[in-house]
């Protein structure tokens, strides 16, 4: 036994420094600044004793900085547990680590920590990007772990990530399969705790002015559809979403239980055939569930409200996938007087003026002509679409329609549904998503945040239901093309995204499509594979009815096929002697090693064959001339080669047949 | 002529008792034209291996006692003033001859040491701005006290490489030197030892010497072995090229010792203690550093002949 090195190399310990610090650096986006101030406070500690050449930080010292940095997480977070306080304290001991690294044992469990630190990367952001990341860490970590065990200065560190990654790449098929087979529990890959769903974007279930063209300044995706057919036509793509009924001049609301109640089903008559979407819906937070208006019928578990909004029965929290069928035209049957009700309902302080505009429009009119007046009236005065309307006082609908006129969709919607309500016509304010972009890559429809918008219904006793979007009356162009967020000036108009533009623009979608594409495979095949596309896959693979045992075992399986493969090969691979003097040599000595005496590594012939003459004297005959011949032809130089080597070859031939024959009768 | 070179052996095992291996490889140094340090305690018969080495080749021999006092000048000679003929006259020195018997060469300061060893390595002397050729063939043989006595120079590490080989001679066995204890003296042995070859004669087995065969596969397991010195950490520094050169010379004239005509891994395993163990240095970062025969063992251990 050779003594065990323990003490590290500088450069083991100044890679060890490399890794700990980019296995740190995505948490910089996510943890307080401090604790990136305070890593790199400690980095450059350690720096600095690396470049003294001091490894030892006192006792003391170090036990005050636990201190303080245990410390720093209780104050911040008020415990040490849970999802931020938790990688807190991790990211801040691990660099607290470094100054204690004196041995390879300590380095050894600093990269074991790092290797679980960079998998909590996961439990706050999951794209393709972190993942590439994470896997070139991981390289990068167990090139430490290389570095720390087998460091050598004549040794690149080029060598170290070699042979990091020929591990790694050579553990991918293992993974593989155990990601495909290992049983699955129901739920993500990647439960989060509690405190993670703070932050989420996404459309309430409320709404006032201004809460919409807030939203809209987001680029974060909402969902992703795709149709089972032709996508309907721009001014036909509302995706429907909460409905609000109440309203107290200000805020609207979704209002009391009675309107969440799920509505009859016999009220709808279709009147055309179901548009089908697969909608990718990302986690924000909420129960609702959008769909293309008006949808009918959900593949997961929801309920339809009296609006015909779907909830779901808990938040979504995770990002989760469904079918939606669709209906553009409804009959919705007679209005209930629940639902007359609350679509008639108005605040208790309701401005004169506009109570008086609304009148003056219905005047002896139909309820058709009044829409239509009112539609004329926001096209005709001049009222601006535009994202930064100005504050709104005491009674935002009344300053909205005689004062300011800027707004955005959620004006435009509360004012004409108020007016409506004004003119007796029943009512609604619905919000959801109008448009979105389809990415050529991967064909399908990316409704983002900045895509949210509201609209008003209208009941209408002939044919229900009827949606009217006053925005379109005042910039018709909004239903066409998506919002340019660049240049948000107060009070100015709206401006649009454009198709076109030169070469740059063009390219430059098709690199957001591409990466947009990447991100939604991603969703799909890694990370929301669970228990049901694993059933499938098995049904695939011919399976049917798979217990976790059977799982179990065939996963057990799959690994020991791939390892008997990768071994198979391994030894394939093994340099087959190509001279032909060696192989005889080889088979000789494999064939006297299966004797019990196997020719050491080192051994030279001569040597080996001493050897084996004194173990068995009654073989010297046939192993003195075998041997005598490999020396001639390997180390000398020999006039008739082809001679003396088929010779040799015919000894080891005689050599090995004797041997074996003799064996049987002995 | 391999005859005469087993009673060369023959003669040196009648001075030196039970020390064939020693003998032999200090014989193949020579026959590989490589200087020869023999490194052990004093009185284990350093000096009586040197001069029988020198007698029974047959060859011009000198011995200087280094201490710490002697100046080059001491070694390589002076120019005197001749009154007669008037002008300077040069006085060659110890170091003119075949056989230089440098005895106890690290008692001696750096500046006396290095004036032997650049002879050494050129074949010359410049003394006043005139060089000076010195006679063929030229051996060192170098002795020396283990480091860590009292009053020692030790050799810097550039100067060890140029020394083929070192040896050590070790205390005898128990019946060698019974009969060292009963035999005659060694200074009479010395006198009676015959000159078994002439110069001319040396100097046609050291280029028979070098006539040896050295085949690919052999080169292969040489390389792999050098190889080995710069990747292992066990060592501070790899071996040079030259400690290459001098490895497969060893190992020709061992092999041609043993009236071979080509070089065997095991000429290589034999002769690799002597060449590389003044030439390897343990690594300062292991903690515990491996001894000179543990450091051959090893790299002999962990390169597979193939």
């Amino acid at each position: 036994m050779t003594p065990v090195e323990t003490r590290l190399t500088e450069r083991s310990r100044l890679l060890l420094l490399v890794a700990t610090a980019l296995v740190v650096l995505p948490h910089a986006w996510h943890l307080h600044a401090w604790v990136s101030a305070f890593v790199l406070g400690v980095g450059l500690v350690y720096l600095y004793l690396l470049r003294r050449q001091r490894t030892n930080v006192p006792r003391m010292v170090l036990l005050a900085l636990v201190c303080a940095g245990s410390g720093a997480v209780l104050y911040q977070y008020g415990t040490l547990l849970g999802r931020n306080a938790g990688v807190t304290l991790l990211v801040v001991m691990l660099a607290l680590k470094l100054l204690e690294v004196k041995q390879r044992r300590d380095a050894v469990m600093m990269v074991f920590t790092s290797y679980f630190l960079v998998i909590t990367n996961f439990l706050f952001t999951q794209t393709p990007l972190i993942a590439v990341y994470m896997f070139a860490i991981t390289i990068l970590i167990t090139a430490t772990l290389s570095a720390i065990t087998h460091d050598s200065p004549g040794r690149p560190v080029r060598s170290h990530l070699r042979l990091a990654g020929t591990l790694l790449l050579q553990a991918l098929p293992v993974m593989v399969v155990l990601f495909l087979l290992f049983p699955r529990i129901v739920g993500p890959l990647w439960g989060l705790p509690k405190d993670a769903y703070s932050g989420m974007t996404g459309l309430s279930d409320t709404m006032s002015p201004g809460a919409i063209s807030q939203l809209v300044k987001s680029e974060a995706t909402a969902f992703r559809a795709t149709f089972s057919e032709a996508a309907p036509a721009p001014e036909q793509r509302y995706w429907r979403g909460p409905v609000l009924w109440e309203t107290d001049g200000r805020t609207w609301t979704t209002g009391g239980s009675g309107l969440q109640a799920p509505l009859p089903r016999d009220r709808l008559q279709p009147v055309d055939d179901r548009i089908i979407q697969e909608i990718t819906l990302e986690p924000h937070n909420k129960r609702w569930l959008p769909g293309l208006d008006r949808p009918v019928d959900m593949s997961v578990r929801a309920t339809q409200t009296a609006g015909s909004a779907w909830r779901s029965p808990q938040p979504i929290r995770k990002r989760i996938r469904y079918m939606v069928a669709s209906q553009s035209g409804n009959l919705t049957g007679t209005l209930n007087p629940m639902l007359k009700t609350a679509a008639l309902q108005l605040p208790d302080k309701l401005s004169l003026r506009l109570q008086q505009l609304a009148q003056g429009w219905r005047n002896g009119a139909s309820d058709r002509e009044v829409i239509q007046q009112a539609l004329e009236h926001f096209h005709n005065e001049a009222f601006v679409y535009t994202l930064s309307p100005p504050l709104l006082g005491t009674d935002p609908m009344d300053e909205f329609l005689f004062e300011t006129r800027r707004g955005f969709c959620e004006h435009y919607a509360a004012a004409f549904v108020l007016l409506m309500r004004s003119a007796g016509i029943p009512a609604r304010v619905v919000t959801g998503y109008q448009g979105g972009e389809f990415n050529t890559v991967g064909e399908y429809w990316l409704v983002r945040q900045s895509d949210a918008h509201a609209w008003a219904e209208t009941w209408l006793p002939d044919s229900g239901w009827e949606r009217v979007d006053p925005t379109a009356a005042v910039a018709p162009e909004r239903i066409e093309h998506a919002l340019d967020l660049s240049g948000l000036d107060a009070g100015a108009p709206v401006r649009y995204r454009l198709p076109g533009g030169g070469w740059l623009a063009s390219s430059w979608r098709s690199l957001r499509y591409t990466l947009d594409s990447l991100n939604n495979s991603w969703n799909q095949w890694v990370l929301s594979y669970g228990p049901r596309q694993q059933r499938e896959l098995l049904a695939v693979l011919g399976i049917k009815q798979a217990t976790w045992k059977d799982m179990v075992l065939g996963l057990l399986i799959s690994v020991s096929v791939i390892l008997t493969g990768v071994a198979g090969w391994m030894f394939l691979r093994r340099p087959r002697s190509a001279d032909p003097v060696l192989h005889a040599w080889n088979t000789f000595c494999q064939r006297l090693g299966r004797m019990g005496m196997p020719r050491k590594p080192c051994e030279g012939p001569r040597d080996y064959l001493h050897r084996v003459v004194a173990f068995r004297p009654d073989l010297a005959s046939q192993v003195n001339p075998i041997t005598e011949l490999y020396i001639t032809l390997r180390y000398a130089t020999p006039d008739d080669t082809a001679a003396l080597l088929s010779r040799l070859k015919q000894r080891v031939r005689q050599f090995t047949r004797r041997v074996s024959h003799s064996k049987k009768f002995s | 002529m391999t005859q005469l070179l087993d009673q060369v052996i023959d003669q040196l095992g009648q001075v030196i008792l039970g020390k064939q291996h020693q003998l032999r490889l200090a014989l193949a140094c020579l026959l590989a034209r490589g200087h020869l340090l023999i490194e052990d305690l004093p009185g284990v018969g350093k000096t009586t291996l040197a001069h029988a080495l020198a007698t029974v080749l047959g060859l011009h021999y000198q011995r200087i006692q280094f201490t710490s006092d002697l100046l080059p000048a001491d070694i390589l000679g002076v120019s005197i003033y001749d009154r007669d003929s008037g002008s300077f006259r040069f006085h060659p020195g110890p170091v003119f001859s075949n056989i230089v018997l440098a005895d106890e060469i690290n008692r001696a300061t750096p500046k006396a040491q290095s004036a032997l060893l650049e002879a050494m390595e050129e074949h010359q002397v410049s003394i006043e701005g005139e060089t000076r050729p010195l006679p063929q063939p030229f051996f060192v043989i170098a002795t020396q006290n283990p480091a860590h006595q009292v009053g020692t120079f030790p050799l810097p590490e550039s100067q060890l490489d140029r020394f083929l080989m070192s040896i050590e001679l070790g205390y005898p066995d128990n019946s060698a030197e019974r009969q060292l204890l009963q035999g005659a003296d060694r200074r009479k042995l010395l006198a009676g030892i015959e000159p078994v070859l002439s110069t001319a004669q040396l100097q046609e087995l050291q280029a028979q010497v070098n006539a040896v065969h050295a085949a690919d596969a052999l080169l292969d397991y040489l390389q792999a072995l050098l190889d080995y010195s710069r990747q292992s950490p066990h060592y501070q520094h790899g071996l040079s090229p030259r400690a290459g050169l001098a490895l497969l010379h060893g190992a020709k004239a061992w092999s041609f010792l043993h009236d071979r005509d080509m070089v065997l891994p095991e000429d290589l395993q034999a002769v690799l203690p002597a060449v590389i163990g003044h030439r390897l240095q343990a690594s300062n970062d292991q903690s515990e550093p491996l001894s000179s025969g543990e450091r051959v063992q090893r790299m002999i251990a962990s390169v597979p002949v193939t």
